[in-house]
Protein backbone atom coordinates (compact mmCIF):
# COMPACT_ATOMS: atom_id res chain seq x y z
CA UNK A 1 0.00 0.00 0.00
CA UNK A 2 1.36 3.27 -0.94
CA UNK A 3 1.42 6.31 1.11
CA UNK A 4 -1.44 8.33 -0.73
CA UNK A 5 -3.94 4.79 -0.87
CA UNK A 6 -3.10 4.54 3.18
CA UNK A 7 -4.09 8.17 3.81
CA UNK A 8 -7.13 8.16 2.17
CA UNK A 9 -7.57 5.07 3.81
CA UNK A 10 -7.06 6.75 6.79
CA UNK A 11 -9.18 9.65 5.73
CA UNK A 12 -12.31 7.28 5.71
CA UNK A 13 -12.05 5.90 8.36
CA UNK A 14 -12.28 9.22 10.44
CA UNK A 15 -14.69 10.31 8.47
CA UNK A 16 -16.58 7.24 9.48
CA UNK A 17 -15.14 8.07 13.41
CA UNK A 18 -13.42 4.70 13.49
CA UNK A 19 -10.44 4.35 15.28
CA UNK A 20 -7.48 3.91 12.05
CA UNK A 21 -5.91 1.19 14.46
CA UNK A 22 -9.15 -1.02 14.38
CA UNK A 23 -8.04 -1.87 10.51
CA UNK A 24 -5.93 -4.53 10.41
CA UNK A 25 -4.59 -3.85 6.66
CA UNK A 26 -3.84 -0.59 7.76
CA UNK A 27 -1.81 -1.66 11.02
CA UNK A 28 -0.28 -4.43 8.66
CA UNK A 29 1.31 -1.42 6.13
CA UNK A 30 2.12 0.83 9.01
CA UNK A 31 4.39 -2.07 10.70
CA UNK A 32 6.25 -2.57 7.42
CA UNK A 33 6.92 1.04 6.82
CA UNK A 34 7.69 3.35 9.42
CA UNK A 35 6.67 6.32 7.52
CA UNK A 36 3.22 4.88 7.48
CA UNK A 37 3.06 4.10 11.15
CA UNK A 38 3.77 8.09 12.02
CA UNK A 39 0.82 8.67 9.60
CA UNK A 40 -1.09 6.37 11.56
CA UNK A 41 0.29 7.54 14.90
CA UNK A 42 -0.49 11.17 13.85
CA UNK A 43 -4.22 10.58 12.46
CA UNK A 44 -4.78 8.72 16.07
CA UNK A 45 -3.62 11.40 18.03
CA UNK A 46 -5.91 13.78 15.40
CA UNK A 47 -8.94 11.75 16.15
CA UNK A 48 -8.58 11.66 20.04
CA UNK A 49 -7.45 15.58 20.60
CA UNK A 50 -9.35 16.13 23.72
CA UNK A 51 -12.31 19.25 23.32
CA UNK A 52 -10.65 22.31 24.50
CA UNK A 53 -13.84 24.77 25.32
CA UNK A 54 -13.36 27.17 27.95
CA UNK A 55 -16.68 26.57 30.33
CA UNK A 56 -19.68 28.82 29.13
CA UNK A 57 -21.24 30.89 31.76
CA UNK A 58 -23.53 29.34 34.38
CA UNK A 59 -26.94 32.34 33.50
CA UNK A 60 -26.72 32.07 29.69
CA UNK A 61 -29.92 30.43 30.34
CA UNK A 62 -31.43 32.92 31.79
CA UNK A 63 -30.30 36.28 30.28
CA UNK A 64 -31.76 34.49 27.16
CA UNK A 65 -35.16 33.53 28.61
CA UNK A 66 -35.01 37.17 29.85
CA UNK A 67 -34.32 38.75 26.60
CA UNK A 68 -36.80 36.56 24.94
CA UNK A 69 -39.35 37.91 27.30
CA UNK A 70 -38.86 41.05 26.43
CA UNK A 71 -40.08 40.80 23.23
CA UNK A 72 -42.63 43.05 22.09
CA UNK A 73 -45.35 40.27 20.13
CA UNK A 74 -45.54 37.62 21.52
CA UNK A 75 -45.16 34.16 19.13
CA UNK A 76 -47.69 32.92 16.98
CA UNK A 77 -47.53 31.23 13.50
CA UNK A 78 -46.07 33.11 10.86
CA UNK A 79 -47.75 34.51 7.87
CA UNK A 80 -48.97 31.35 5.10
CA UNK A 81 -46.19 31.58 2.31
CA UNK A 82 -48.57 32.12 -0.15
CA UNK A 83 -50.57 34.86 1.19
CA UNK A 84 -47.78 37.92 0.54
CA UNK A 85 -47.50 36.69 -3.48
CA UNK A 86 -51.41 36.67 -3.88
CA UNK A 87 -51.43 39.99 -2.11
CA UNK A 88 -48.92 40.99 -4.09
CA UNK A 89 -50.19 39.81 -7.73
CA UNK A 90 -53.61 41.16 -6.34
CA UNK A 91 -52.54 44.49 -6.00
CA UNK A 92 -50.72 44.21 -9.75
CA UNK A 93 -54.15 43.37 -11.37
CA UNK A 94 -56.31 46.06 -9.62
CA UNK A 95 -53.55 48.85 -10.62
CA UNK A 96 -53.06 47.23 -14.42
CA UNK A 97 -56.80 47.10 -15.10
CA UNK A 98 -57.12 50.90 -13.70
CA UNK A 99 -54.44 51.78 -15.82
CA UNK A 100 -56.28 50.29 -18.72
CA UNK A 101 -59.87 51.99 -17.99
CA UNK A 102 -57.72 55.79 -17.70
CA UNK A 103 -55.86 54.75 -21.13
CA UNK A 104 -59.13 53.93 -22.42
CA UNK A 105 -61.32 57.02 -21.13
CA UNK A 106 -58.32 59.19 -22.50
CA UNK A 107 -57.80 58.26 -26.04
CA UNK A 108 -62.04 57.97 -25.76
CA UNK A 109 -61.44 62.03 -25.56
CA UNK A 110 -58.40 62.56 -27.70
CA UNK A 111 -60.70 60.69 -30.65
CA UNK A 112 -63.30 63.34 -29.74
CA UNK A 113 -60.87 66.68 -29.41
CA UNK A 114 -58.52 66.05 -32.20
CA UNK A 115 -60.25 64.31 -34.87
CA UNK A 116 -58.22 61.91 -36.47
CA UNK A 117 -58.68 59.17 -39.53
CA UNK A 118 -61.11 57.15 -37.35
CA UNK A 119 -62.96 59.97 -35.55
CA UNK A 120 -64.62 60.52 -38.88
CA UNK A 121 -67.22 57.66 -38.53
CA UNK A 122 -67.68 58.37 -34.40
CA UNK A 123 -68.09 61.60 -35.00
CA UNK A 124 -71.05 61.43 -38.10
CA UNK A 125 -72.52 58.18 -36.21
CA UNK A 126 -75.96 59.09 -34.04
CA UNK A 127 -74.69 58.48 -31.11
CA UNK A 128 -71.91 61.37 -31.70
CA UNK A 129 -74.90 63.60 -32.48
CA UNK A 130 -76.87 62.76 -29.59
CA UNK A 131 -77.14 66.55 -27.11
CA UNK A 132 -76.24 66.31 -23.84
CA UNK A 133 -79.59 65.54 -22.15
CA UNK A 134 -78.98 67.04 -18.64
CA UNK A 135 -77.19 70.25 -20.32
CA UNK A 136 -80.56 70.71 -22.11
CA UNK A 137 -82.67 70.21 -18.97
CA UNK A 138 -80.70 72.17 -17.06
CA UNK A 139 -80.91 75.22 -20.06
CA UNK A 140 -84.86 74.47 -20.26
CA UNK A 141 -85.07 75.02 -16.21
CA UNK A 142 -82.89 78.63 -16.67
CA UNK A 143 -85.49 79.58 -19.54
CA UNK A 144 -88.72 78.89 -17.56
CA UNK A 145 -86.97 80.60 -14.31
CA UNK A 146 -86.47 83.60 -16.65
CA UNK A 147 -89.74 83.85 -18.05
CA UNK A 148 -91.82 83.36 -15.03
CA UNK A 149 -89.73 86.12 -13.72
CA UNK A 150 -90.36 88.64 -16.32
CA UNK A 151 -93.82 87.22 -16.46
CA UNK A 152 -94.47 88.42 -12.64
CA UNK A 153 -92.57 91.31 -13.31
CA UNK A 154 -95.05 92.14 -16.11
CA UNK A 155 -98.19 91.41 -13.97
CA UNK A 156 -96.63 93.54 -10.99
CA UNK A 157 -96.30 96.51 -13.27
CA UNK A 158 -100.06 96.25 -13.88
CA UNK A 159 -100.85 95.90 -10.61
CA UNK A 160 -98.87 98.96 -10.07
CA UNK A 161 -101.54 100.42 -12.76
CA UNK A 162 -104.85 98.75 -11.21
CA UNK A 163 -103.79 99.28 -7.36
CA UNK A 164 -104.24 103.10 -6.75
CA UNK A 165 -107.73 102.08 -8.27
CA UNK A 166 -109.51 101.10 -4.96
CA UNK A 167 -112.61 101.55 -5.82
CA UNK A 168 -113.79 103.23 -2.10
CA UNK A 169 -110.76 105.20 -1.65
CA UNK A 170 -111.45 106.34 -5.45
CA UNK A 171 -115.18 107.58 -4.93
CA UNK A 172 -114.57 108.92 -1.66
CA UNK A 173 -111.84 110.74 -1.48
CA UNK A 174 -109.01 112.13 -4.04
CA UNK A 175 -105.02 110.26 -4.39
CA UNK A 176 -103.47 111.32 -1.21
CA UNK A 177 -100.07 111.44 -0.96
CA UNK A 178 -99.42 107.90 0.44
CA UNK A 179 -100.78 106.87 -3.08
CA UNK A 180 -98.31 108.34 -4.99
CA UNK A 181 -95.62 107.11 -2.62
CA UNK A 182 -97.09 103.51 -3.40
CA UNK A 183 -96.73 104.32 -6.95
CA UNK A 184 -93.28 105.53 -6.88
CA UNK A 185 -92.11 102.21 -5.60
CA UNK A 186 -93.05 100.03 -8.47
CA UNK A 187 -90.57 97.55 -9.58
CA UNK A 188 -87.55 98.75 -11.22
CA UNK A 189 -88.15 97.58 -14.71
CA UNK A 190 -91.38 99.63 -14.51
CA UNK A 191 -91.25 103.16 -16.31
CA UNK A 192 -92.02 105.58 -12.93
CA UNK A 193 -94.73 107.30 -12.72
CA UNK A 194 -95.56 111.18 -11.45
CA UNK A 195 -97.41 112.62 -9.61
CA UNK A 196 -99.29 113.93 -12.53
CA UNK A 197 -99.74 110.63 -14.46
CA UNK A 198 -101.11 109.19 -11.35
CA UNK A 199 -103.92 111.70 -11.57
CA UNK A 200 -104.83 111.32 -14.75
CA UNK A 201 -105.03 107.72 -14.34
CA UNK A 202 -107.94 108.73 -11.10
CA UNK A 203 -109.63 110.83 -13.42
CA UNK A 204 -109.84 108.30 -16.19
CA UNK A 205 -111.39 105.91 -13.47
CA UNK A 206 -113.56 108.31 -12.81
CA UNK A 207 -114.59 109.07 -16.56
CA UNK A 208 -115.69 105.06 -17.29
CA UNK A 209 -118.76 104.48 -16.38
CA UNK A 210 -119.58 102.15 -13.99
CA UNK A 211 -121.15 98.50 -13.47
CA UNK A 212 -124.40 97.74 -11.66
CA UNK A 213 -122.16 96.47 -8.96
CA UNK A 214 -120.21 100.15 -8.95
CA UNK A 215 -123.95 101.42 -8.94
CA UNK A 216 -124.76 100.49 -5.57
CA UNK A 217 -121.55 101.11 -3.88
CA UNK A 218 -122.16 104.85 -4.99
CA UNK A 219 -120.40 104.97 -8.20
CA UNK B 1 -27.04 -3.44 11.09
CA UNK B 2 -28.62 -3.78 14.80
CA UNK B 3 -26.20 -0.96 16.04
CA UNK B 4 -27.48 1.15 13.24
CA UNK B 5 -31.12 0.68 13.79
CA UNK B 6 -30.93 1.16 17.39
CA UNK B 7 -28.97 4.69 16.59
CA UNK B 8 -32.00 5.25 13.85
CA UNK B 9 -34.42 4.61 16.82
CA UNK B 10 -32.71 7.38 19.17
CA UNK B 11 -32.06 9.73 16.74
CA UNK B 12 -36.24 9.84 15.38
CA UNK B 13 -36.56 9.63 19.36
CA UNK B 14 -34.54 12.34 20.42
CA UNK B 15 -35.74 14.55 16.78
CA UNK B 16 -39.74 13.97 18.42
CA UNK B 17 -38.22 15.49 21.86
CA UNK B 18 -36.82 19.03 20.16
CA UNK B 19 -40.41 19.02 17.91
CA UNK B 20 -41.91 18.51 21.27
CA UNK B 21 -40.24 20.97 23.10
CA UNK B 22 -40.37 23.73 19.76
CA UNK B 23 -44.76 23.11 19.99
CA UNK B 24 -44.50 24.17 23.18
CA UNK B 25 -41.89 27.10 23.15
CA UNK B 26 -44.35 28.07 20.50
CA UNK B 27 -47.27 27.92 22.99
CA UNK B 28 -45.30 30.14 24.99
CA UNK B 29 -44.14 27.63 27.59
CA UNK B 30 -40.87 29.26 29.61
CA UNK B 31 -39.84 26.02 31.15
CA UNK B 32 -39.92 24.50 26.94
CA UNK B 33 -37.61 27.42 26.23
CA UNK B 34 -35.15 26.46 29.24
CA UNK B 35 -34.38 23.31 27.93
CA UNK B 36 -34.38 24.18 24.95
CA UNK B 37 -31.65 26.15 25.61
CA UNK B 38 -29.89 24.09 27.92
CA UNK B 39 -29.97 20.68 25.37
CA UNK B 40 -28.30 22.88 22.85
CA UNK B 41 -25.79 25.72 24.50
CA UNK B 42 -22.97 23.44 24.88
CA UNK B 43 -22.99 22.58 20.54
CA UNK B 44 -23.88 26.90 20.07
CA UNK B 45 -21.45 28.03 22.10
CA UNK B 46 -18.66 25.39 20.89
CA UNK B 47 -19.46 26.58 17.42
CA UNK B 48 -18.90 29.98 18.01
CA UNK B 49 -16.15 29.42 20.60
CA UNK B 50 -14.32 27.21 17.33
CA UNK B 51 -15.31 30.04 15.01
CA UNK B 52 -14.86 32.89 16.95
CA UNK B 53 -12.18 32.08 18.79
CA UNK B 54 -12.99 34.17 21.73
CA UNK B 55 -14.75 33.72 24.73
CA UNK B 56 -16.77 36.73 25.46
CA UNK B 57 -17.63 37.16 21.66
CA UNK B 58 -18.70 33.45 21.59
CA UNK B 59 -20.72 34.15 24.85
CA UNK B 60 -22.46 36.86 23.15
CA UNK B 61 -22.90 35.32 19.93
CA UNK B 62 -24.32 32.23 21.62
CA UNK B 63 -27.15 34.36 23.66
CA UNK B 64 -28.08 36.90 20.56
CA UNK B 65 -28.10 33.13 18.56
CA UNK B 66 -30.49 31.07 21.13
CA UNK B 67 -32.56 35.13 21.24
CA UNK B 68 -33.02 35.25 17.56
CA UNK B 69 -33.66 31.33 17.50
CA UNK B 70 -36.55 31.48 19.84
CA UNK B 71 -38.31 34.78 18.31
CA UNK B 72 -38.07 32.94 14.96
CA UNK B 73 -39.61 29.86 16.17
CA UNK B 74 -43.06 30.34 14.54
CA UNK B 75 -41.36 30.09 10.83
CA UNK B 76 -39.40 26.72 11.90
CA UNK B 77 -40.04 24.46 9.26
CA UNK B 78 -41.04 21.36 11.28
CA UNK B 79 -40.22 18.66 9.26
CA UNK B 80 -36.76 19.94 9.71
CA UNK B 81 -34.26 18.78 12.24
CA UNK B 82 -33.72 21.53 14.91
CA UNK B 83 -30.33 21.33 15.68
CA UNK B 84 -28.98 22.27 12.13
CA UNK B 85 -31.38 25.06 11.47
CA UNK B 86 -30.03 26.75 15.26
CA UNK B 87 -26.57 26.28 14.07
CA UNK B 88 -27.43 27.86 10.77
CA UNK B 89 -28.33 30.86 12.59
CA UNK B 90 -25.21 30.87 14.92
CA UNK B 91 -23.03 30.19 11.95
CA UNK B 92 -24.43 33.28 10.17
CA UNK B 93 -24.02 35.43 13.70
CA UNK B 94 -20.60 34.31 13.80
CA UNK B 95 -19.77 35.29 10.49
CA UNK B 96 -21.59 38.62 10.73
CA UNK B 97 -19.00 39.14 14.00
CA UNK B 98 -16.36 38.07 11.97
CA UNK B 99 -17.09 40.51 9.04
CA UNK B 100 -17.40 43.48 11.86
CA UNK B 101 -14.31 42.57 13.24
CA UNK B 102 -12.66 42.94 10.26
CA UNK B 103 -13.69 46.34 9.88
CA UNK B 104 -12.82 48.28 13.28
CA UNK B 105 -9.71 48.41 14.52
CA UNK B 106 -7.78 45.89 16.10
CA UNK B 107 -8.60 45.51 19.89
CA UNK B 108 -6.27 44.11 22.52
CA UNK B 109 -7.55 40.87 23.52
CA UNK B 110 -9.37 39.85 26.39
CA UNK B 111 -7.71 37.59 29.48
CA UNK B 112 -9.62 34.75 28.25
CA UNK B 113 -9.31 34.87 24.66
CA UNK B 114 -8.25 31.89 22.92
CA UNK B 115 -4.78 32.76 22.77
CA UNK B 116 -4.40 32.26 25.83
CA UNK B 117 -5.34 28.86 25.81
CA UNK B 118 -2.61 28.23 23.19
CA UNK B 119 0.60 27.83 25.00
CA UNK B 120 4.30 28.70 23.40
CA UNK B 121 6.30 26.14 21.65
CA UNK B 122 8.29 25.87 24.67
CA UNK B 123 5.28 25.09 27.18
CA UNK B 124 3.56 22.43 24.39
CA UNK B 125 3.85 19.63 27.06
CA UNK B 126 0.15 18.08 26.28
CA UNK B 127 -1.51 16.64 23.22
CA UNK B 128 -4.05 18.75 23.48
CA UNK B 129 -2.11 21.96 23.48
CA UNK B 130 0.09 20.44 20.34
CA UNK B 131 -3.38 19.93 18.65
CA UNK B 132 -4.03 23.31 19.26
CA UNK B 133 -1.07 24.99 18.57
CA UNK B 134 -1.12 23.20 15.01
CA UNK B 135 -4.79 23.95 15.02
CA UNK B 136 -3.44 27.54 15.08
CA UNK B 137 -1.56 27.69 12.13
CA UNK B 138 -4.32 26.51 9.79
CA UNK B 139 -6.48 28.37 7.18
CA UNK B 140 -9.82 29.28 9.01
CA UNK B 141 -11.74 27.56 6.76
CA UNK B 142 -9.43 24.25 7.88
CA UNK B 143 -9.34 25.21 11.31
CA UNK B 144 -13.26 25.64 11.93
CA UNK B 145 -14.39 22.42 9.70
CA UNK B 146 -11.73 19.75 11.64
CA UNK B 147 -12.73 21.91 15.20
CA UNK B 148 -16.45 21.44 14.38
CA UNK B 149 -16.35 17.91 13.01
CA UNK B 150 -13.45 15.90 15.97
CA UNK B 151 -14.03 18.42 18.73
CA UNK B 152 -17.83 19.75 18.83
CA UNK B 153 -18.64 16.01 16.70
CA UNK B 154 -20.67 17.76 14.07
CA UNK B 155 -21.72 15.93 10.68
CA UNK B 156 -20.79 17.09 7.46
CA UNK B 157 -24.23 18.41 7.20
CA UNK B 158 -24.20 20.64 10.19
CA UNK B 159 -20.53 21.92 9.01
CA UNK B 160 -22.53 22.84 5.71
CA UNK B 161 -25.03 24.67 7.33
CA UNK B 162 -23.60 26.35 9.66
CA UNK B 163 -20.73 27.66 7.68
CA UNK B 164 -22.95 27.92 5.13
CA UNK B 165 -21.24 25.79 2.50
CA UNK B 166 -21.81 22.38 0.68
CA UNK B 167 -20.95 19.44 2.65
CA UNK B 168 -17.98 18.56 -0.12
CA UNK B 169 -16.57 21.36 0.81
CA UNK B 170 -16.60 21.14 4.31
CA UNK B 171 -15.47 17.47 3.45
CA UNK B 172 -12.18 19.17 1.94
CA UNK B 173 -11.57 21.11 4.76
CA UNK B 174 -11.44 18.57 7.03
CA UNK B 175 -9.37 16.15 4.88
CA UNK B 176 -6.60 18.90 4.33
CA UNK B 177 -6.68 20.09 8.16
CA UNK B 178 -5.63 16.61 8.75
CA UNK B 179 -2.77 16.48 6.58
CA UNK B 180 -1.87 19.50 7.36
CA UNK B 181 -2.10 18.76 11.31
CA UNK B 182 -0.18 15.43 10.55
CA UNK B 183 2.65 16.90 8.98
CA UNK B 184 3.11 19.31 11.99
CA UNK B 185 2.77 16.69 14.34
CA UNK B 186 5.27 14.64 13.35
CA UNK B 187 7.59 17.66 12.36
CA UNK B 188 7.41 18.43 15.72
CA UNK B 189 8.01 15.41 17.24
CA UNK B 190 4.92 15.00 19.00
CA UNK B 191 4.54 11.35 17.11
CA UNK B 192 7.42 10.69 17.90
CA UNK B 193 7.58 11.23 21.75
CA UNK B 194 3.61 9.25 21.65
CA UNK B 195 4.90 6.71 20.19
CA UNK B 196 7.92 6.61 23.00
CA UNK B 197 5.29 6.99 25.53
CA UNK B 198 3.12 4.11 24.43
CA UNK B 199 6.04 1.73 24.41
CA UNK B 200 6.91 2.92 28.41
CA UNK B 201 3.64 2.21 29.02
Amino acid sequence: MNREAFENRLQDLLDARRSPASDVELVRAADEQPELRALLTAYELLASAPRSVPALRGDLTERVLSEWKQLPTPLRPAMPSWLAPLAAVAATLVIATSIAFLAQDRGANQLVDKPSENSATVAQSPIADAPDLNRLTRQAALNYRSLAANTEASFSSALSVVQPNRRKAATTEPATPEDSNWLRSVPNNLRPLSNSASGAVYSLMRAVPGTDSDKQEGY
Amino acid sequence: MHLLGERSRERVNLRDDELELVRRCLAGEQAAATALVDAFRGAVFGLCYRMLGHRQDAEDVTQESFVRALRSLAGFDLTRDFKPWLLAIAGNRCRTMLSTRKRRPPMAMPAEGVEEHLPGVEEAKHLGEEVELALSQLREEYRQAFSLFHQEQLSYAEIGEALGCPVGTVKTWVHRARKELAAALIQRGVVEEQRHESRGV
